[in-house]
């Protein structure tokens, strides 16, 4: 997790914070204002921290790494536009993970130039970097998770692989928390049966 | 198989890395688009954040309660409102005339009207003093 550096201006150098996707809201915008305030490497952070999460939520709806990299790139320039704007989000994680479905289901729905990559190719999970072993694990994750249903999909990557809570949910997909929680349920009863299908 | 299974499974795994190249691409485009500046805001969202139309608009509410307050603890005009003695005589001129509208007298007592909705005979009067109902001849 790399820290918030400061080269230019000491007056708002923070060395305790370190900038990872789990970390609690106040740092999330206290980074948000950061870079509405123009710091210098406020957005590289921002990227280090979010980006896999955002590209694998883009994977999950697009099943295109492609596509999946345009959504991220055209989030961080959505990032940008807001400017000052960027001080009044609340919950800036969860802004990010909206505006980044937005975006990957806008692309979905207007993509009829590329087709969906091969499963084999565009996985959503990866096995983390100290484990390499998992390798396999991820793989058939991956793949498993590419069987269920798109909105099924969705809810089970935002709960397990970008830790948000079901209210978070539903405020990311726009739809009742129950509705995300009973969705995630299904998904997971879904992923039992295919998993016994295909040991 | 059972739910534990699952998450057994996915424990542990992390969002897919993007290529590297996106990094560059990301922070290019949102460069590119500071470059060219911010969205520009809707006029609503201009009055929502501006502080000063917003005390305005505080303050506008505050001293419209304010002014029904005093209102309503004032009450009524007083009584003792100097009138002109020409105003007086042409205000009770016109209650005069709006009495005599209201008070129409009958014009033929004891008439019945010439059709009678229901059929019904003509029914001689209770009063012996006011003439019988006649038909028409």
């Amino acid at each position: 997790m790399p820290a918030i550096e400061d080269p230019t201006d000491g007056a708002g150098e923070r060395p305790g914070d370190a900038v990872s996707f789990t970390m609690p809201v106040e740092p999330w915008r206290r980074l948000f204002g950061d870079i509405a305030g123009g710091r210098p490497g406020a957005l590289e952070s921002l990227y280090d921290a979010v980006a896999p999460h955002l590209f694998g939520l883009a994977v999950c709806h697009t099943r295109n790494r492609e596509d999946a990299a345009d959504v991220v790139a055209e989030t961080f320039a959505r990032v940008a536009q807001q400017g000052p704007r960027l001080r009044s989000v609340r919950d800036p994680r969860s802004w990010l993970l909206t505006v980044a479905r937005r975006l990957t289901v806008d692309v979905a729905r207007e993509r009829a130039r590329r087709a969906a990559e091969p499963i084999e190719t565009a996985f959503c999970v990866a096995a983390p970097p100290i484990e390499p072993g998992r390798r396999v694990d991820a793989r058939r994750a991956a793949r498993l998770l590419a069987l269920l249903p798109d909105h099924q999909r969705e809810v089970i990557y935002l709960r397990h692989f970008a830790d948000c809570t079901f209210a978070a949910i539903g405020r990311i997909v726009g739809i009742p928390t129950f509705t995300a929680a009973s969705r995630y349920r299904l998904g997971l009863r879904r992923l039992r049966a295919l998993m016994e299908e295909a040991p | 198989m059972n739910e534990r299974d699952v998450d057994r499974l996915l424990a542990g795994l992390v969002p897919a890395p993007p290529p590297t190249e996106t990094r560059h691409r990301a922070l290019a485009a949102a460069r590119a688009a500071k470059v060219l500046g911010t969205e520009p805001e809707d006029a609503w969202s201009r009055l929502w954040r501006s502080r000063p139309v917003r005390l305005a608009w505080a303050a506008t509410v505050v001293a419209l309660l304010l002014a029904h307050a005093l209102l309503s603890v004032r009450g009524p005009a007083p009584a003792g409102v100097s009138v002109s003695p020409a105003h007086l005589a042409n205000q009770a001129e016109a209650e005069a005339e709006l009495a005599a509208i209201a008070e129409l007298p009958p014009l033929r007592l004891g008439v019945l009207p010439f059709i009678d909705p229901l059929g019904r005979p003509p029914v001689p009067s209770i009063n012996p003093s006011t003439p019988s109902p006649r038909r028409p001849s």
